[in-house]
């Protein structure tokens, strides 16, 4: 059940279904919602040095790309690849960047 | 993790909680198990982990490869224990309204101290032998949030107003 049930059924904190007009069912002052706990993730990312960069193989990541995608739903995996401008047979995907915070993108120019 | 004074300092922070008196009944069980996970030794057998590093290097990660076509490598760091305790409430009697949810992200100290030690660790990774050959500097964090605890506190606090945990 979640919480969004249980509090619209009249199960819950009076002190949330009270203000919503919703009538509590007797003996049900619960704590309905409460004590939810999420783990935080720092997103980490490296510039790879030239020499490491001159071993990618775009055909790998095609190929990855191609046997992950359609069993990972992911809402980030709508990346379409297409052959990079500056780096010719090598694979990127346009949106990358955007996902970014504007404040940061410039971090992707810097050290080259 | 992290060096020992960092490590007893998380000790005695979680150690500050349970015997604060404000905790409800659930938190203070679920905050003595967690005490027990982060202290047990690795030898233990209820050693649990506080800490990911996840190395993924797959297509459609973010930044890989990056804007301008260079590659790079991608290993999101996460606490997975945090003390910090949010909610899941209605804000309408209409079904179809979407709950509120607040996470409350960072709400205790300890998630702030532990966030730092496990970022600082991956850094370090980062640097550690074969791997650090491969790795010419940071793209995100920033170097510069690198230079102390604070510039890295302030990193974290920013990341959580833009909703960094996915």
């Amino acid at each position: 059940m979640t919480p969004q049930l249980l509090e619209l059924s009249g199960i819950g904190k009076s002190s949330v279904l009270s203000q919503l007009g919703i009538e509590q069912l007797q003996g049900m002052e619960l704590p309905v919602g409460e004590n939810l706990q999420d783990h935080l993730m720092v997103d980490m990312k490296f510039f790879l040095t030239n020499d490491t960069q001159s071993k990618f193989d775009p055909s790998v990541h095609e190929r990855l790309l191609t046997t992950t995608r359609p069993t990972v739903p992911h809402t980030r995996s709508k990346y379409s690849p297409t052959l990079g401008e500056r780096n010719p047979g090598q694979l990127w995907y346009r949106n990358a960047i955007s996902l970014e915070p504007a404040s940061l993108s410039g971090e992707y120019h810097r050290l080259r | 993790m992290a060096n020992t004074t960092a490590f007893d300092d998380l000790v005695n922070t979680i150690n500050a909680e349970i015997y604060s008196g404000t905790l409800t009944p659930l938190q203070l069980s679920q905050y003595e198990i967690q005490r027990n996970w982060l202290t047990a030794t690795s030898g233990g057998s209820a050693a649990v982990n506080e800490a990911e590093f996840i190395f993924a290097n797959f297509p459609g990660t973010p930044g890989l490869p990056l804007g301008d076509g260079s590659v790079g490598a991608w290993m999101p760091v996460a606490h997975v224990h945090p003390l910090s305790r949010g909610s899941v409430h209605i804000q309408s009697s209409n079904p179809l309204t979407l709950p509120q949810i607040n996470p409350n992200y960072l709400q205790k100290s300890y998630d702030l101290k532990a966030l730092r030690a496990i970022v600082k660790f991956g850094k370090a990774l980062s640097q550690a032998g074969s791997f650090g050959t491969a790795i010419s500097g940071s793209i995100t964090p920033p170097d510069s949030a690198f230079a102390s605890d604070d510039q890295l506190d302030a990193y974290a606090l920013r990341l959580k107003s833009m909703g960094c945990a996915f």
